[in-house]
């Protein structure tokens, strides 16, 4: 299979990209920047290719279905979707520092699809009820809210490592920056999460015959959209400072982390009903 | 006092502790198996803990009542808050501030001044058509003449009353749900014919018939070659009075029909069902087809003796649906043949001293129909799309109102910009500058 093969380079490739941004932030070189640059751009087309190749060669085994359908596809899809909102970041702000922070992400998420050994990477024909583009719908928007909580939750660490303005940090943006960029990636991830619980919901009421059953992994998203919500709304009460602003964010893609981990290896034990999806 | 809790029940702070203890809640009933036998709690958690669980309903969490107080409150909070906000929202959308003379732009959070060597009539008749190409302008009363205000996607104020009301409808949909709704399955057998459904949830226990029937025509169940399940399918007609329809129900496309709705849910061996047997002939390896109804013995097919089908069973030990035969031939004694649709090679293995073995081909199945009724799911549709739109206009439109006046002096035109923008103040002052910059360039003012 050689879709795997390709994810699987792509992988270590990000783990360069991740070092070359490292080196970049420890040695401020000009050239090092384009190079990382360019070479995370060239990782996501080989990334984007992987995922366009398993989706052919589903066809080809005559099982054809959008490479969205299992543990191992939706985790190679959120590490594109790190990587492709953190560069269209990069691209508008022109900070290139950043990269340090989020790319690890896309690195890890890679990992953890091409060499855990829980995740079955084999390309499987669809069970009836996933069937339905509605499901697909839901997980390209899924993934693409939990990339830009992703990189938010990047940016809100440096927030909360940066002392000052000047010294080491002061190459990264600002503050003020910082905290509108947090703000502009969780607005963007909030809107696709709303769409993508809602686009769960209508696929589960034409699969299953309920919108809402509250079964852990809707509960979950359900909960991390509380938290986002929380966060908007932290802004019109007086006295709550930036800073608390950050730490919900990260709490914020804990969550995330939980909805798509935790509820699938945690709490799939204590209930006895399978997880849809 | 009254008023004090108004201010409590319309505040932010209570939204933000709301979410807290929504997010909590939802957390507690994921964490704790629900809708459990009392006896799992007992052997969980102990007396105590399953007396706690049983006073706070914490097995049915979500439907406990103070679960349904606190969206009560919710709901409230997010109205109350709502209206004494919209007045004061309504009159920034409406109201237009008057422009007397240059004092304005200082009151201004972005504003900018320069001086050009251009005539003032020219300078206002170039900063008018550039000011037209980006929005429309609004007059202002009591606006001097030479003052242009242009107002820009002052919507994006009225998002979150849009979204927030999006949500409010969302929760009306789900009441509707749980008050109007219900569901109940269906079972019919391939040939059969029915109107009555098995209720479920809280009315279990009880029939509900329907005002026209059902008939299952067949049904049919398709594998992948790793032999998993790849669709299921029954063939419907659904007769109402003179009216008939015909119609396939698939897993993930279910029937609508008068506001019930049928989805696929289950299937299995009818009550008394007939099976197609394949027979074959060890020695000569030919085979034959009979049809075996249910209690009723068939003659086999060389006339040596006759086979009846006495019992099938949907799922035996967990190896699917399971026949039992009794096989009689000419003059000798009865036997036992029993038989896995599962496995077709079950008989030739086990039954020895016999120049027949039998597979089964098909029997008739039935198809379990999972029905809904769901006045409230439209309301929550209408809500989703209300929410979404009302999320999209408040975050990816940006409000500003941009100021420009122009006063003749020495040099030519002297000329104020100012901006206000209610949020997004970042990405306002970056537009800001960059039609400064732009109108400075079309009156040939170059930095
Ligand atoms: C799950 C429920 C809720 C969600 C998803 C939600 C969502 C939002 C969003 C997305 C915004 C826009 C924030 C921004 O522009 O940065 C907002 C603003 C706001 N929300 Fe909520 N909200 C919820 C519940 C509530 C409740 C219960 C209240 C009750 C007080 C409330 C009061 C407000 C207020 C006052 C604003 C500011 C409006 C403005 O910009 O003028 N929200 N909400």
């Amino acid at each position: 299979m050689w879709n795997i093969k390709i994810l699987s380079w792509v992988t270590f490739l990000y783990l360069g990209c991740f070092l070359l941004y490292l080196s970049l932030l420890v040695f401020r070189k000009k050239a090092l920047q384009k190079i990382a640059t360019w070479a995370t751009w060239l990782t996501l087309a080989l990334h984007t290719a992987g995922i366009i190749l398993r989706w052919i060669e589903s066809h080809k085994m005559g099982i054809g279905h959008a490479p969205f359908s299992n543990l191992y596809e939706s985790l190679i899809f959120f590490g594109w979707c790190i990587t492709f909102l953190y560069l269209i970041i990069e691209r508008k702000y022109k900070n290139y520092l950043l990269g340090a922070f989020v790319l690890p992400f896309s690195f890890l998420t890679m990992a953890y699809a091409s060499f855990s050994p829980d995740v079955n990477s084999r390309i499987e024909p669809l069970l009836p009820a996933l069937k339905s583009n509605w499901l697909i719908v839901h997980v390209i928007t899924c993934f693409l809210a939990y990339g830009a909580f992703a990189v938010s939750c990047g940016l809100s660490i440096v927030y909360l490592l940066k002392k000052s303005e000047s010294g080491f940090w002061e190459i990264f943006p600002s503050k003020r920056q910082l905290d509108e960029l947090i703000y502009q990636t969780i607005a963007f991830g909030f809107t696709l999460l709303t769409i993508g619980i809602i686009t769960g919901a209508v696929w589960a009421d034409k699969a299953w015959g309920s919108y809402w059953s509250w079964d852990p992994k809707e509960t979950w998203s359900l909960i991390t959209w509380f938290i986002y919500a929380l966060f908007l709304h932290c802004r019109f009460v007086k006295g709550w400072k930036e800073k608390k602003m950050a730490v919900i964010s990260i709490i914020g893609f804990a969550s995330v982390l939980f909805t798509y981990f935790g509820v699938n290896f945690l709490l799939a034990g204590l209930h006895s009903y399978a997880t849809p999806g | 006092m009254v008023k004090k809790i108004i201010g409590f029940l319309k505040s932010v702070r209570l939204a933000i502790f709301l979410l807290i203890l929504l997010a909590i809640a939802c957390i507690i009933g994921t964490l704790l198996p629900q809708n459990q036998p009392s006896q799992v709690y007992v052997a969980q958690f102990g007396q105590v803990g399953a007396r706690f669980i049983k006073s706070f309903c914490l097995y049915d969490l979500y439907h406990a009542p103070w679960f349904q107080v606190l969206l009560i409150i919710f709901t409230i909070n997010l109205l109350i808050c709502s209206l004494d906000r919209f007045p004061k929202t309504w009159r920034i959308l409406k109201h237009a501030k008057e422009v007397k003379d240059k004092s304005f732009f200082h009151h201004l959070p972005l504003s900018d001044q320069f001086e050009c060597n251009i005539a003032f009539e020219q300078a206002k008749g170039k900063i008018s058509a550039f000011l037209k190409g980006k929005g429309q302008l609004s007059k202002v009363p009591g606006n001097p003449e030479h003052v242009f205000f242009l107002k820009k996607g002052q919507i994006s104020l009225l998002g979150p009353y849009i979204l927030h009301a999006g949500i409010l409808v969302i929760l009306l949909g789900g009441l509707i749900t749980s008050m109007k709704g219900f569901s109940g399955m269906m079972i019919i057998p391939e040939g059969g014919r029915t109107n009555t459904i098995f209720l479920q949830g809280r009315r279990h226990h009880q029939v509900y018939n329907l005002p026209f029937s059902l008939e299952c025509e067949k049904f049919v169940v398709e594998y992948y070659e790793n032999g998993r399940p790849k669709e299921y399918r029954s063939y419907i007609k659904l007769i109402d009075g003179k009216k008939t329809l015909k119609t396939t129900i698939k897993v993930n496309s279910p029937l609508d029909y008068k506001g019930f709705r049928f989805y696929q849910a289950s299937f299995g061996v009818a009550q008394e069902p007939t099976i197609l047997l394949e027979v074959k002939d060890k020695k000569t390896g030919k085979s034959f087809e009979l049809k075996v109804p249910f209690r009723k013995p068939v003659p086999l097919p060389n006339k040596d003796g006759v086979i009846e089908l006495a019992q099938a069973v949907g799922d035996f030990r967990n190896l699917g649906p399971a026949f039992l035969l009794l096989l009689k031939k000419n003059g000798g004694k009865e036997r036992q043949v029993l038989l896995f649709s599962n496995f077709p090679e079950f008989d030739a293995m086990h039954r020895k001293g016999s120049n027949y073995f039998f597979v089964v081909k098909d029997f008739t199945h039935y198809t379990g129909l999972e029905v809904k009724k769901d006045p409230g799911v439209w309301i929550v549709w209408a809500g989703c799309l209300i929410l979404v739109g009302g999320l999209m206009i408040t975050f990816f439109i940006v409000p500003r109102s941009f100021w420009v006046m122009i006063e003749p002096s020495r040099k030519g035109s002297k000329i104020w910009v100012g901006g206000m923008a209610h949020k997004r103040k970042q990405a306002f002052r970056d537009m800001f500058e960059e039609w400064t910059k732009e109108i400075k360039e079309v009156v040939g003012c170059g930095t």
